[in-house]
């Protein structure tokens, strides 16, 4: 099946007046269509950058070389207007922070009708009818009286539903959701993630999922890419990742998440990673976890390890890989 | 909505109200004797005397505030002892004129400051940035009066295009009027619109920062709809706000220019009567431009309610 989207060696790089830093460097990866797709790290990964210039929303103080392919379609070449025609019908985007991305002077369905008159041609009516089909779709109760309604009569929850009505306005083939059930409630998060896993089904939908909550991913996830300061540092399905990751960056991940499944009944302490994700300037000429990984040796700070294949379908940079728990208790080499 | 109005009117009431007693005892602070001007230098004590009690100067200040405000509900604020003409009439002739002159100065101001201030944020730190900001603080800094000689030097004295001063009903020659209100409505137009294109310009910066321009973006809207539709919208709440303010203070503000410019309006009339010592007419003018300023203000909030929905909608509950 050839991938509805293919990012190959995508590099982000942004100009300030510190000097250059590298936000995404030469980062790969496809989604099938009707797959869900995570990207997966902490705050300062690289991922919503890579989000962003899939879209090529980013500021003009950043540069991204690459390929970025809908379907037969190269991005990255495309005009601003060729561009503006696959936003919001091709591939559309929800945020993080559904309290301050709705515009708080109109009313909803005024935002969620816009995409269609825009992009589908309708009039205001058969627009504001349309976007009363799609709150109902996004489960938002009484949609008929709240399409009327502004952003700030509304609640996170329903705000988040807001977005997703307006990202999938028009099918989109791409949805990419950058943290979208991070400023909600957990019961609010499992709704949200339920319309998404409906919206796939329903529309076959290929969903690029950007996250740091290891428990939506597994929740949704076909997938898994996990990034590190900008690399991709190991990736695969999601159940081959959970049950034997291979990064020590990933088995770090998976350790600070509470399993109390795994448990039975014992108290498991929580694994934390001690440090914080660097600020590239350039190319690495170490392995860029080395700093915080307790498996470094001579070798990782000498070169940044390749992506290999080390199982059937999982791929993972690094010169020390398994899924052995590393021990952080006994110090740090950084 | 309802509700907020009728607050807003409320407040507005109270404030008029408040306003007439700091008018009535601002104006017999001034020094000066109304019956002594008015019986001239060489009085006699008792004329001095005669025309204190014909214009009840002699009562008790609490009496003469009831007295005037008594008058003025029912429409009557006495007769000019300048002039010896009926205060209320002198206003209801050059309100007209000094509205007009604010209106056509706001209309110069919106027209220049809207359109730079936009221009500015959308090319912020580009050379579509520097020029109106750098022309902006020109404005800014340029007297009214100094403005005003200018325009006049070159238009009228060196050019010859226009005339120098004078006032003519714009229902008797709409060129006429025109060709004299252009000047003095430029010269408080500029000031304002240096004013003004400063707040639209950060205004819009600060709009075209927020997230909801992101998504407005990720919808594939153009950048037009994004700057002149989302932006706008929300920008346009500041500037109202800030409008609305200068416009009152335009109002009062017309002193200067309309001494200038010979227009026979309220600000030559405030003037007028200081020289003369002409309580009744000073405090006519000054309550009418304090009237003015706060129906202005109620109307301010009223639009600005009308573009952001979080006062009109939120109001009833919150």
């Amino acid at each position: 099946m050839t991938p509805r989207l293919a990012v190959k060696d995508l590099s982000v790089r942004f100009g300030t007046d510190e000097g250059e830093i590298l936000a995404v460097d030469r980062m790969s990866f496809s989604v099938e269509p009707g797959e869900v797709l995570a990207l997966v790290g902490e705050s300062g990964c690289g991922k919503s950058v890579t989000a962003m210039s899939v879209l090529r929303l980013l500021p003009s103080i950043a540069s991204v070389s690459g390929s970025i392919l809908l379907d037969d379609t190269e991005l990255t070449t495309l005009s601003t207007a060729e561009m503006r025609e696959i936003r919001g019908r091709d591939i559309s985007m929800i945020f993080q922070e559904p309290m301050t991305s709705l515009n708080p002077s109109f009313t909803i369905g005024f935002q969620i009708g816009e995409v269609l008159r825009r992009h589908e041609g309708m009039s205001r009516r058969q627009a504001r009818e349309r976007a009363i089909e799609l709150l109902e779709l996004v489960r938002m109760p009484a949609p008929r009286s709240r399409v009327d309604e502004y952003p700030h009569q509304l609640s996170g929850g329903m705000r988040q539903r807001v977005m997703i009505a307006m990202a999938v306005a028009c099918s989109p083939k791409v949805l990419i959701a950058d943290e979208p059930t991070t400023a909600l409630d957990v019961t609010i998060q499992a709704q949200i993630l339920d319309i998404l896993r409906d919206l796939r089904a329903r529309v076959g939908t290929s969903i690029v999922l950007i996250t740091h909550d290891l428990g939506v991913v597994a929740d949704i996830a076909d997938r898994v890419e996990v990034m590190y300061a900008g690399h991709k540092v190991e990736s695969g399905p999601v159940d081959d990742l959970f049950a034997n990751p291979q990064h020590p960056y990933t088995v770090g991940l998976l350790g600070a998440v509470p399993r109390p499944d795994l448990a039975g009944g014992i108290q498991v302490r929580l694994q934390e990673i001690p440090g914080l994700v660097p600020v590239l300037r350039s190319e690495p000429e170490a392995c860029v976890f080395a700093p915080r990984c307790v498996r470094a040796t001579a070798e990782c700070r000498e070169a940044m390890p390749p992506l290999e294949l080390l199982q059937p379908r999982q791929h993972a940079a690094c010169f020390h890989p398994g899924s052995r728990v590393a021990d952080y208790s006994e110090g740090v080499s950084a | 909505m309802k509700w907020y109005v009728l607050r807003r009117l409320g407040i507005s009431i109270l404030t008029l109200v408040l306003s007439t007693m700091v008018i009535f005892v601002a104006v017999r602070l001034l020094p000066g004797d109304t019956a002594q001007v008015m019986a001239g230098e060489s009085a006699d004590a008792g004329v001095v005397a005669a025309i204190r009690a014909e214009y009840g100067l002699n009562q008790p200040w609490p009496v003469q505030y009831l007295q005037w405000i008594g008058h003025a509900v029912r429409g009557d604020l006495g007769t000019s002892a300048g002039t010896g003409l009926s205060v209320a009439g002198a206003l209801a002739a050059r309100l007209p004129v000094t509205l007009e002159l604010a209106v056509l100065a706001v209309l110069i101001a919106v027209a220049i400051a809207l359109p730079l201030g936009q221009l500015a944020a959308v090319h912020r730190g580009t050379a579509r940035d520097y020029l109106p900001t750098t022309g902006s603080l020109i404005g800014l800094s340029v007297p009214h009066f100094w403005l005003g000689l200018l325009l006049i030097l070159t238009f009228s004295v060196n050019l010859g295009w226009l005339p120098a001063s004078g006032y003519v009903p714009f229902s008797q020659s709409p060129v006429g009027n025109l060709s004299r209100m252009i000047m003095p409505a430029s010269v408080l137009g500029i000031g304002l619109a240096a004013v003004l294109m400063r707040q639209m310009r950060s205004a819009m910066i600060e709009a075209l920062g927020s997230d909801y321009i992101r998504t407005a973006r990720a919808k594939g809207l153009s950048e037009r709809v994004v700057v002149g539709v989302h932006a706008l919208r929300n920008a346009l709440t500041t500037v109202v706000t800030v409008l609305g303010l200068e416009l009152g203070a335009l109002i009062s503000g017309v002193v200067i220019t309309e001494q200038i410019f010979v227009i026979p309006g309220l600000g030559k009339m405030t003037l007028d009567s200081v020289f003369s010592r002409d309580y009744t007419g000073l405090q006519g003018v000054v309550l009418l431009t304090a009237t003015a300023y706060i129906v202005i203000n109620f109307l301010v909030d009223v639009t600005y309610s009308l573009l952001n929905p979080r006062i009109r909608v939120g109001a009833g509950a919150s």
